[in-house]
């Protein structure tokens, strides 16, 4: 019953949020952003309600023996479940940052660019342009994940694949993909990816790639190695013998049996991909004002860290919040998946 | 074990070479032409035209390559920015950094296997509590900014530490002064991560029949967790450290930034503005090799706790 | 009655110069930190087109002639000059007994070694542009050295400020060596170089003017600002030049410190490619000016490190031009600049895509504010845009090449007027990153440096100011940086004015600690 109530006052809150802002303010499908807010909502609304009203069909998980194993490791610690408690409000202000932001985030009154202290008006202050900090802060959840996930989906995706190869073909292939990789390994990050951005230029999408395409050691070397354990196992030895192709035996055998331990990386990699990006806005190439960016943010408080503390506190604490989110998470699920045990 | 070394060693050529590809090749893309910008808002187009002859910058791209990596194994190669051979400026910058490192890594291994074993032999403690949610805090953390704080709480706050700069050697008092707010900030990373890899293999190794044997024969506990259970983690530790050593290299370049300390980190981030090609090319180049020693001496310590495992 | 007042006189003098004994000896100051934004690359005072560089070059090398009060031209070296009747024969009278670091005297060999060195193309000075004029340097005897020009060139004296090397030790070591083991005549000499971290320098007991009060002077460099605020606060510097308007700010306020300003000899600016669509139309550049509220912004984000400004020439440079330029500058009209934006793009001038986008250099942390500031004006103006903030090599290579529209530049220069407007606005001038060509305008700039007639060249700079900045709208002015030193309060007669020196020791200050 507890657990009703709450949902359902989760439900209000929704509605309420949505209702001001399409029919009050019209924001519905204007912009980019708020096309993503709004199908955000809908969706909300839509499993809130299923939960309210019809959760049998959720019941299908749960009976699943695999997932209810994984759903009681998960649940052991406690800090799964703070993660995912912390990454669904980040996850929240990141997609519904327009509806809920109560000030634009880049938007300068002219007449009055100065910062001011947290206050009732403004939570965590104003910046030295005079913006709200708490709008700045929730927007700025949009770019930290979708770098991160991006910068991350990029590295897993060149690391999977060299990892594959290397470890399916083994032998001659396996040496030079490794050595290559290493040695791409021994080049510092932070200086590799300062060096592709000064190639490529300032940009989120530059950003992404000189991040992704860092440290692609993690990802190749972990899938080279489940792959030296699956592909001694008897099914794909029969699969092969049966004359399944190469690309087939990868996508059907081996890529599955690995996916646990590579969501385990990559949630770990996120967190990991966020501090870089914001080391980089440290060193000047980071998100372009006046995008609103943690990092860049960050940067900009040091400025007025005597007089204004507040423009550092807030991004860096959301910076701080959302990667030890990610790598709780990451502890946790790493637990409840078990990678070592690959059967 | 000696042929094991010299094999590892002999790696260190294909690293070079690949390295220096790698980089020769995205100092092209880099737009940006280094006696214009040397030059600055001042220059004339002659001057940059005298400066890009001087320093051979219109020959083609093999040419080049092999000019700089040639001169840079013979030493000759000069900088752009300083006027200076690379290898000399690189040797005056090398010391501090290797302070820096190593200083931050006896930090990080003395505070965080300490803290890692007592959390897991006191499980659940307050201590085991405390300690953990600080180091997970820990790895959350941009290093720069941890750094900005510490000189604002240890220099500023409590002047009890210079806040930048370098000192002199660490074996003299002012140069280890110096060197602590740097070396802390640096290793908070490390400690982070090594503590709680420590305390994880502790328990994983502590649940052990081995053990439960052991103690059932009444060896004391204080024997068991430091002879048997401790001497068997310590291989998963090892192997953390040498994964985090990555994370610290690249955390140094920020922390030399804002330590104003002079290490070959700050001095490659220099390079790469300035577009000094042989400076980047050097200091990276450098760099890397460092990694690839520290990477190998780790892999030989692992060998001096783990007799199992032999090299040939 | 008489001799009493004479007494009277002579008592008072006596005391007057007991005291300032008293006080002299005081002044000693045994140990001064400085901190200064970059690092010292080499110095030689023939490279040191880098500003850290040249900045504490200044100090151990003299030219023949120094800047004074105001920015005035003074004698250093040389005592004397005298210029012919058609301004193309300088001729310096050398003070006698000017003693380099290594005890050598400076003769007017030297001195000609110097110049044709920077003049050897070989070389590659950046300094060469100043004085290309020169057509021979003649000694004439060892205190005297005259230089001819091939034609008048007006700012010709400001190049006589370029430090003098020791011809026998230069020779002997060589450049490369030179710009490690520097040796000059001036107040400081070189002690020991931890590259990277810091320069010790100690005062040069023999040198020719007054013996700086400072011993021993260590320059620290310390690139983040943030760090040499922090620096400033523990104590561990007691000057410092690389602050940001945010920790000017918390200094200010503290009886611990002083803060000087001093109008600057910077520029920064907003500048339009000629050579691109749509910068190039007038129409587009004047609705970007009308969309942003430049006159608002300025003045919050540069707070005390800089001032409005109208003109690209500094205030303390002629011709004085300011008052005109303001009142006919394009002024803040949000509605104006939609409605030409609307009709541009109607008329395609506009692309549909079309991004404007604002490079900055990202290490100028007041010029990337501005930007953002004026990115989200444009925006609400109804022009898409965006920052480009990027390193200044980045940057420099791409307006060079012309694929830069609107563009965040700083310049500094000597004060005259030709260093300024001939290399931005000719069109072959060598910092012409408008890509602005007009007949007229270089007609002017030519005649303006072949003569010498001040009323003469005012008029004419005036002309081409007027020109390219009201009517063409090439340039738009944001603000002289001013120059800015912390310190903390035991710290004297430390004043900014020329940021080409650190004045520490000049014909007007000698800094101590109290």
């Amino acid at each position: 019953m507890k657990k009703k109530i709450i949902l359902f006052i989760l439900l209000v809150i929704q509605i309420y949020i949505s209702y001001q802002n399409w029919l009050v303010e019209g924001k519905i499908w204007s912009s980019l952003e708020y096309k993503f807010a709004t199908a955000f909502s809908v969706l909300l609304i839509v499993l809130l309600l299923l939960l309210l009203f019809k959760k049998s069909i959720f019941l299908k998980f749960k009976e699943n023996a695999l997932y209810a194993k994984m759903f009681k490791e998960f649940n052991k610690g406690y800090g799964g479940k703070i993660a995912v408690v912390m990454l669904a409000l980040i996850f929240y202000a990141a997609f519904m940052a327009p509806f809920i932001a109560p000030y634009s985030p880049t938007k300068i009154d002219y007449s009055n660019m100065t910062y001011s202290a947290p206050s009732l008006e403004h939570w965590f202050g104003t910046d030295d342009f005079g913006r709200d900090m708490f709008s700045r802060v929730l927007y700025g959840a949009r770019i930290a994940l979708g770098v991160g996930f991006s910068a991350v989906l990029v590295n897993a995706s060149l690391g999977v694949s060299l990892g594959l190869l290397a470890g399916y073909y083994g032998g001659k292939a396996d040496m030079i993909i490794m050595r290559l990789v290493e040695i791409w390994n021994s080049i510092p990050f932070i200086l590799l990816a300062l060096a592709i951005i000064s190639a490529l230029g300032t940009g989120i999408f530059n950003i992404i790639i000189a991040v992704g395409i860092t440290g692609l050691i993690n990802f190749s070397r972990l899938t080279r190695s489940i792959v030296f354990q699956i592909k001694e196992k008897e099914y794909v030895t029969s699969a092969k013998a049966l004359g399944a192709s190469d690309l087939r035996i990868l996508y059907n055998h081996i890529l599955p049996n690995s996916i646990s331990s590579l969501i385990v990386l990559g949630t770990l990699r996120i967190g990991i991909s966020i501090l870089v990006v914001a080391g980089l806005s440290f060193l000047g190439l980071g998100i372009q004002p006046p995008t609103a960016a943690w990092g860049t943010m960050l940067n900009r408080g040091q400025e007025y860290l005597i007089q204004a503390p507040w423009m550092s506190i807030f991004p860096g604490l959301a910076i701080i919040i959302t990667v030890l989110s990610f790598n709780l998470l990451g502890d946790a699920l790493r637990d409840a998946l078990d990678p070592r045990q690959l059967d | 074990m000696f042929a094991y070394i010299i094999k590892r060693l002999l790696w260190l050529i294909p690293v070079v070479i690949g390295v220096s590809l790698i980089l020769f090749g995205i100092m092209q893309l880099v737009p940006g032409n280094p006696a214009a910008i040397m030059l600055g808002t001042n220059a004339t187009p002659a001057a940059i035209k005298a400066l890009n002859e001087k320093f051979g910058f219109n020959e083609p791209f093999h040419i080049r390559y092999f000019l700089m990596l040639k001169n840079f194994i013979t030493g000759e190669l000069d900088s752009i920015y300083y006027g200076d051979e690379v290898i000399n400026i690189i040797s005056n910058r090398l010391i501090p950094t290797i302070e820096l490192g190593l200083l931050s890594l006896i930090i990080a291994v003395l505070v965080a296997i300490p803290t890692g074993v007592i959390a897991a032999v006191k499980k659940n403690s307050l201590f085991d509590l405390i300690s953990m949610f600080i180091a997970t805090i820990g790895i959350s953390v941009p290093a720069f900014f941890t750094g900005i704080i510490f000189i604002y709480i240890f220099s500023v706050y409590f002047p009890f530490f210079p806040s930048s700069g370098y000192g002199g050697r660490i074996w003299t008092l002012s140069g280890l002064r110096h060197l602590v707010l740097p070396a802390f900030a640096l290793s908070t990373v490390m400690i982070a991560s090594t503590s709680r890899i420590t305390r994880s293999s502790m328990l994983d190794i502590m649940k052990e029949d081995y053990l439960v044997t052991a103690r059932s024969k009444g060896v004391a506990e204080k024997v068991i967790i430091l002879k048997h259970a401790f001497r068997n983690a310590l291989i998963p530790i090892i192997t953390n450290i040498g994964n985090q050593l990555a994370m610290m290299f690249g955390g140094a370049i920020l922390i030399e930034s804002v330590f104003a300390w002079p290490g070959v980190g700050r001095l490659a981030v220099s390079a790469v503005e300035a577009r000094d090609q042989p400076l980047v090319f050097g200091s990276i180049l450098i760099l890397s090799i460092l990694f690839v020693l520290v990477n190998l001496l780790v892999d030989i310590i692992y060998v001096f706790i783990n007799p199992q495992i032999s090299y040939k | 009655m008489k001799n009493k007042f004479l007494v009277l006189l002579l008592v008072s003098l006596f005391m007057v110069s007991v005291f300032s004994a008293v006080q002299a000896q005081e002044k000693v100051t045994e140990e001064f930190v400085m901190g200064i934004e970059d690092e010292v690359s080499n110095l030689d005072p023939g490279e040191t087109t880098i500003s850290v560089n040249e900045r504490v070059a200044s100090l151990i090398f003299d030219g023949l002639v120094r800047y004074g009060k105001a920015n005035k031209i003074v004698p250093g070296i040389a005592k004397d000059w005298t210029i012919s009747e058609n301004e193309m024969e300088y001729t310096f009278e050398l003070r006698e007994g000017v003693l380099f670091h290594n005890g050598q005297e400076l003769t007017a060999e030297d001195v000609e070694y110097t110049y044709q060195r920077i003049l050897n193309p070989e070389y590659g000075s950046g300094l060469r542009a100043k004085i290309e004029s020169i057509k021979s340097i003649e000694v004439i005897d060892d205190y005297t050295i005259k230089f001819t020009l091939n034609e008048p060139y007006a700012p010709f004296m400001l190049g006589m400020t370029f430090g003098i090397i020791p011809k026998e030790y230069a020779e002997k070591i060589g450049n490369e060596e030179l710009g490690r083991n520097p040796i000059g005549t001036g107040p400081f000499k070189l002690e020991e170089w931890s590259p990277g971290n810091q320069i010790v320098l100690s005062a040069y007991q023999d040198y020719w003017d007054k013996v700086p009060n400072i011993k021993k002077l260590v320059i620290r460099s310390i690139p983040e600002s943030a760090t040499q605020a922090m620096e400033l606060r523990s104590g561990g510097i007691d000057f410092g030049v690389n602050l940001d308007v945010g920790q000017l700010e918390s200094f200010r306020n503290n009886p611990d410190f002083k803060v000087k300003t001093a109008a600057g000899a910077g520029i920064n600016f907003l500048g339009f490619n000629f050579d691109m669509a749509p910068t190039n139309e007038r129409k587009f550049r004047e609705a970007v000016l009308q969309a942003v509220p430049f006159d608002q912004m300025i003045p919050q984000i540069f707070g005390i490190l800089g001032e409005r400004a109208y003109s690209m020439l500094p205030p303390t440079l002629w011709p004085e031009e300011r008052e005109y330029l303001k009142e006919n500058a394009v002024g803040f009209d949000p509605e104006a600049a939609a409605q030409k934006f609307e009709e541009l793009k109607a008329a395609g001038v506009i692309p549909e895509d079309y991004v404007a986008r604002v490079y900055v250099s990202n290490s100028r942390p007041n010029q990337v504010k501005t930007a953002e500031a004026m990115v989200t004006a444009l925006n609400q103006a109804g022009l898409r845009a965006e920052v480009k903030a990027m390193e200044f090599g980045t940057m420099w290579d791409m307006l060079g090449r012309g694929e830069i529209g609107m563009f965040f530049l700083r310049f500094v220069s000597d004060p005259d007027p030709d260093y300024w407007l001939y290399r931005f606005f000719k069109s072959d001038g060598s910092l012409n990153r408008a890509f602005y060509e007009n007949d007229q305008v270089d007609q002017w700039l030519e005649k303006a440096r072949s003569i010498s007639n001040q009323a003469e060249r005012e008029d004419l700079y005036q002309k081409v100011l007027r020109k390219v900045l009201i009517e063409d709208l090439v340039f738009h002015p944001l603000a002289h940086s001013n120059q800015i030193y912390v310190m903390q309060d035991e710290v004297q007669e430390l004043n900014p004015g020329n940021s080409l020196i650190i004045p520490l020791v000049t014909p007007t200050a000698n800094v101590y600690k109290e």
